[in-house]
């Protein structure tokens, strides 16, 4: 079989280029030897082009620019990706699995007809075709599925951001489609608004759950978070519950944090949260149920009732209080 | 809106491959669209106008027709086809809401069994209409809706998509409202109106699945075990090794 065609699109936020994209150009590299890769960027006209996108290892970078694409317009790129991938025909598609990608990769395989495997933990071509696994029933299974190529994925985030390259990948200008009349307007980017105790810039954080039953049981983990120094975070349920505000809610819809400890407490760990603890360098799991997703990506984990353990823990952190060291930054 | 289990399933050996197996327990509403429907209500009492709850799956899957109905929903209708794929799904929701005038399809951003994120995009693609996933806000305006839209990272859009349009839900858009028992029986009492996949030009079929197994960990957690207070001391000396490191 010839070498495997695949284009990759790329993921900008204003003119910086989103890390994802160079995760994306190394997994397709590594879906099968020899495959040539090419990274699709859409941009807003005399934005310049970025080295973090030459340099992200892709053999070709195709550049589409027209002010429709300066920020991300789901209709404008959905039908910009549609048309280029109509014209190459790719042998594969691939997009992250992020808030851009989950609506263009879709639509871009209902539109031109092809299979779809979307939210993939990994792939590869085997035997002409593509092997794609995934996760299903939040994280409980993992399932393999077989799909005729050409085909479209898209890739959930997972492991470290991929090194730039020294090889600097050829520059193509491409044809646009006509992207007058969109029936879809940007009116305003909203940036994040942080208030007190930024969780992203926390050495210690404990992140609570909906194991936590009550929000009147918060104070428990404020105490806890107060002992140890951190501040506290949460998943995706109680902010929509509406016990927490979303600025401290961890995850692909949240923040995404950096600190050297993450202390879960009543969390299950949905595909969504751990996409949010990537960067934390020791994760600290307590949950009651053993098969919590949470501990295939915890370094230490405590089967048990948080009730228990988090009481436990203040006690001890207030009897050695003194001889932790904050490194409480900002 | 879609009818899933309250548990993960078990796994079997089947004829065709592995596969899951039916819980015998009735199915609830995905989360994502039971805010979807609740949402919608919302949007009827706003503007005044139509609600239809529409979901693809067998016969079991009526149960989350008739809690839709109890909450609000004017009628319901059940796409009888027992699919996993996402493209099918999209398929068939798209026949049926070109054969009927809709302004709005209204849905959630994932399933909390197949964890796709798919049918919304493929059914704004196959319907060739403005959508937007991920939305924690609806607002209307003339001929078009306003919509907050989820970027990521804390990280949000505003944008404005004319109507017709597809738009996907996220979680916490409104406050869920709780179907009344007695709205649950009285909306059992008017089984909703099946469609056949044939009947709207869909050959629907099924995901073949490769392989059933455990997720692959990225970590194996060292387990600590023992009396809370043991526990608690293990944990202070990791956590306070790791601020040291």
């Amino acid at each position: 079989m010839t070498a495997l065609d695949i284009l990759v699109v790329a993921e900008h936020r204003a003119a910086e280029v989103e890390p994802v994209t160079h995760q994306l150009v190394a997994l397709a590299r590594a879906v099968s030897p020899g495959a040539r890769v090419s990274l699709l960027a859409l941009q807003g006209p005399g934005a310049g082009v970025a080295a973090a996108l030459t340099r992200a290892g892709a053999h070709r970078l195709l550049v589409c620019e027209h002010e429709a694409l300066a920020s991300y317009n789901p209709e404008a790129y959905c039908r910009t990706v549609e048309d280029v991938a109509r014209r190459l025909s790719p042998d594969l598609l691939v997009c992250g699995h992020t808030f851009q990608g989950m609506e263009v990769g879709p639509w871009v395989a209902a539109r031109l007809g092809r299979p779809l495997a979307s939210n993939c933990v990994e792939v590869c071509v085997r035997d002409g075709r593509l092997a794609a696994e995934r996760l299903v029933y939040g994280g409980a299974w993992q399932v393999g599925l077989s799909l005729a190529l050409p085909a479209v994925v898209t890739l959930a985030r997972r492991g470290a951001p991929a090194k730039q390259e020294a090889h600097e990948a050829d520059i193509e200008r491409v044809e646009l489609p006509d992207l007058d009349g969109l029936a879809t307007e940007v009116v305003d980017s909203i940036a994040p608004q942080m208030g007190e105790g930024d969780i992203t810039r926390s050495d210690v954080v404990v992140g609570v759950g909906r194991g936590i039953r009550d929000p009147a049981n918060l104070a428990l983990i404020e105490e806890l978070a107060h002992v140890l120094g951190g501040v506290v975070a949460c998943s995706r349920p109680l902010v929509d519950l509406e016990w927490m505000p979303h600025e401290r809610q961890v995850g692909a819809s949240g923040r995404e944090i950096n600190a050297r400890v993450y202390l879960a407490c009543g969390i299950s760990g949905a595909a969504q949260h751990l996409a949010g603890i990537g960067g934390v360098q020791t994760v600290i799991a307590i949950n009651k149920d053993a098969s919590a997703p949470i501990f295939g990506m915890s370094h230490v984990g405590v089967v048990g009732d948080l009730f228990e353990v988090v009481p436990a823990l203040i006690a001890e952190a207030r009897k050695r209080r003194g001889s932790l060291v904050s490194t409480h930054e900002g | 809106m879609k009818a899933v289990e309250r548990e993960p399933p078990r796994a079997r050996d089947g004829p065709a491959g592995p596969a899951f197996e039916r819980a015998s327990a009735a199915p609830i509403i995905n989360e994502c669209d039971d805010y979807a429907i609740d949402e919608a209500v919302r949007l009827k009492r706003t503007l005044s106008g139509r609600v239809r709850a529409l979901t693809v799956g067998p016969l079991r899957a009526s149960e989350v027709l008739y809690q839709a109905v109890a909450k609000g929903c004017d009628d319901a209708v059940r796409i009888d086809c027992d699919t996993d794929d996402p493209l099918t799904v999209a398929r068939l929701i798209a026949a049926y809401v070109r054969e009927n005038a809709f302004d709005l399809v209204l849905t959630g951003v994932e399933s909390r069994d197949e964890m796709a994120s798919a049918v919304a995009p493929a059914v704004a693609a196959l319907l060739d209409r403005p959508f937007a996933m991920s939305v924690t806000a609806i607002e209307p305006a003339e001929g078009a809706l306003v919509v907050d839209k989820e970027m990521g990272g804390g990280h949000f859009q505003r944008l404005l998509l004319r109507l017709p349009a597809v738009v996907a839900v996220q979680s916490g858009i409104c406050r869920l409202t709780y179907a009344p028992t007695a709205k649950v029986l009285q909306a059992r009492r008017m089984p909703p109106r099946s469609i056949q996949p044939a009947a709207l030009g869909v050959d629907a079929g099924r995901t073949v699945l490769a392989s059933i197994g455990a997720p692959a960990k990225l970590r194996v957690a060292e387990m600590l075990s023992g009396r809370p207070e043991e526990v608690a001391a293990a944990l202070l000396d990791l956590i306070e090794g790791a601020l040291r490191g």
